[in-house]
């Protein structure tokens, strides 16, 4: 299933926090074989885009279908989808009070009882260079290492896709390469990525397909390589231009 | 003269502190009772206290308001005022449960409406992005409290929570004036028998302070530990 892409179909998906619409009208169809890239200005809907897609909250209205699966309205039908994707946010995914270990093994052992729960979790943190670190808590580790137990953890129950909300943005330049050398990992091994970033260059290296995002609308979906190039919304060309300028 | 006068208070001609002495047993075996007393107490209170807490932020509507009802409702009141509402109110009822039994529950339900307080507030001291990830990974709701909540929670409700085990100590001698056989109730049959007042009441205050001195030093050595390791 991981190297079959994606296929994200949205058909007038709407979402309003109390009296604020954060996604209006949102409908678009895309197949993208490893990295949607979602970018835009903050506040635009990128995030809340996301957690739609990762079954973390309803839409209001419109339906959702991921590769061929129907989401769910409820809580019931929302929550066997969800356990199937591994989900990174911008900061503090960990549990403080579990070290790196435990926390990677926390979902193995309770959500997918996997009975080698323990050797699972050490094989991925190695893989992500981090034997060293399976004893300490969050707090004993730096912004990149947690970003990366982090990754892990959403990586170790074999996810259908991965969504990585804004994984660089707490992060100073040098961990910001380190993870980002992570996540490149990742594309190289075919499983397909949602990714919100502000990291324009890695974007561009990075995305198979851009979905720019604007005023809880899609303002310009395009392959990466031509939205980079030449942008078409007046939109984003004018975001470009203000991010890559400095 | 402090030291003065605590000698004549102490050692005044007119004290009779044999008195005491052959009320020994009555004073242990009341003491003993406190503290079973309060121990049991502590352990079905904070049973109550997390059941009205997670109810006080139940999506029933019904269940929070109840909760939130009893909550205010015992806060308001005067412990002695409970006391002899729920003793005398319902009597047909509770004049045939035993008097320790009527006593442990009583005093539950009232300092368990403080312990909601304190654990709901711990709850909430759990930042949104610990339940989204707790979500996000595919916790369900009673997982996200057994691994995620409660244990964070902890850290943040047991100093007021050993505070509060000391206020239900000494709540407790309230328990005498419907004759739950306890540390004041004994104290108050050793003065009827001998009329010495101090010699009654001093120890009782010393008996008093042997148990909550050392779980309020507790709460303070709890207060700075977790302050301290984050």
């Amino acid at each position: 299933m991981s190297t079959d892409g994606l296929h994200i179909q949205c058909q007038g998906v709407s979402k309003v926090f109390g009296d604020q619409p954060v996604l209006k009208d949102v409908t678009f169809e895309i197949r993208v074989p490893h990295v949607l890239a979602l970018i835009g200005p903050s506040g635009g809907g990128k995030s809340t885009l996301l957690r739609v897609l990762g079954g973390l909250i309803a839409p209001t209205a419109g339906t959702v279908e991921v590769n061929g699966q129907v989401l769910a309205r409820e809580e019931s039908g929302l929550a066997p989808y969800r356990k199937r994707i591994g989900t990174v946010f911008q900061a503090y995914n960990l549990f403080p009070h579990l070290t790196a270990l435990e926390n990677v093994m926390l979902p193995l052992k309770e959500v997918h009882h996997f009975p080698d729960a323990e050797n699972r979790a050490k094989a991925t943190l190695s893989r992500f260079r981090l034997a060293d670190h399976m004893a300490k808590r969050p707090a004993e580790l730096s912004g990149g290492q947690r970003q990366r137990v982090a990754i892990a953890r959403a990586l170790a129950i074999e996810p259908a896709f991965l969504l990585l909300d804004e994984p660089t943005s707490a992060l100073d330049p040098e961990m910001t390469a380190e993870v980002l050398e992570v996540i490149s990992g990742l594309r190289n091994e075919g499983r397909p990525l949602v990714l919100v970033t502000h990291a324009m260059g890695f974007a561009r290296s990075i995305a198979d397909h851009v979905l720019f995002i604007g005023e809880g609308r899609i303002i310009e979906s395009a392959p990466a390589g031509e939205f980079f190039s030449a942008p078409r919304a007046p939109e984003a060309a004018q975001f470009l231009e203000k991010i890559l300028r400095y | 003269m402090l030291s003065a006068f605590c000698w004549s208070v102490l050692a005044g001609t007119q004290r009779n502190w044999t008195a005491f002495w052959e009320y020994r047993n009555l004073f242990l075996k009341g003491w003993l009772s406190t503290l079973q007393l309060a121990g049991m107490s502590l352990v079905v209170s904070s049973i109550f206290g997390i059941l009205a807490a997670l109810a006080l932020r139940s999506v029933i509507l019904p269940v929070r308001h109840l909760a939130l009802f009893y909550v205010e409702l015992i806060r308001g009141l005067p412990f002695l005022v409970l006391i002899l509402l729920l003793f005398y109110g319902p009597a047909e009822v509770t004049r045939n449960v035993e008097r320790f039994t009527f006593g442990v529950f009583i005093l539950s339900f009232f300092s368990g409406a403080y312990i909601a307080e304190m654990v709901r507030a711990g709850i909430e001291s759990i930042s949104s992005s610990q339940w989204e990830s707790a979500r996000a990974i595919g916790l369900s709701k009673w997982q996200t409290y057994r691994f995620v909540v409660f244990p964070q929670a902890i850290r943040q409700i047991l100093p007021p929570l050993a505070g509060q085990f000391a206020s239900l100590i000494k709540d407790s001698s309230l328990l005498s004036v419907i004759g739950v056989a306890e540390f004041t109730q004994s104290a108050q049959q050793a003065f009827s028998a001998t009329y010495s007042g101090l010699e009654s009441f001093l120890p009782l205050g010393v008996g008093y302070l042997i148990l909550t001195l050392p779980v309020l030093f507790l709460s303070r050595y709890l207060q700075n530990l977790l302050r301290y390791e984050h």
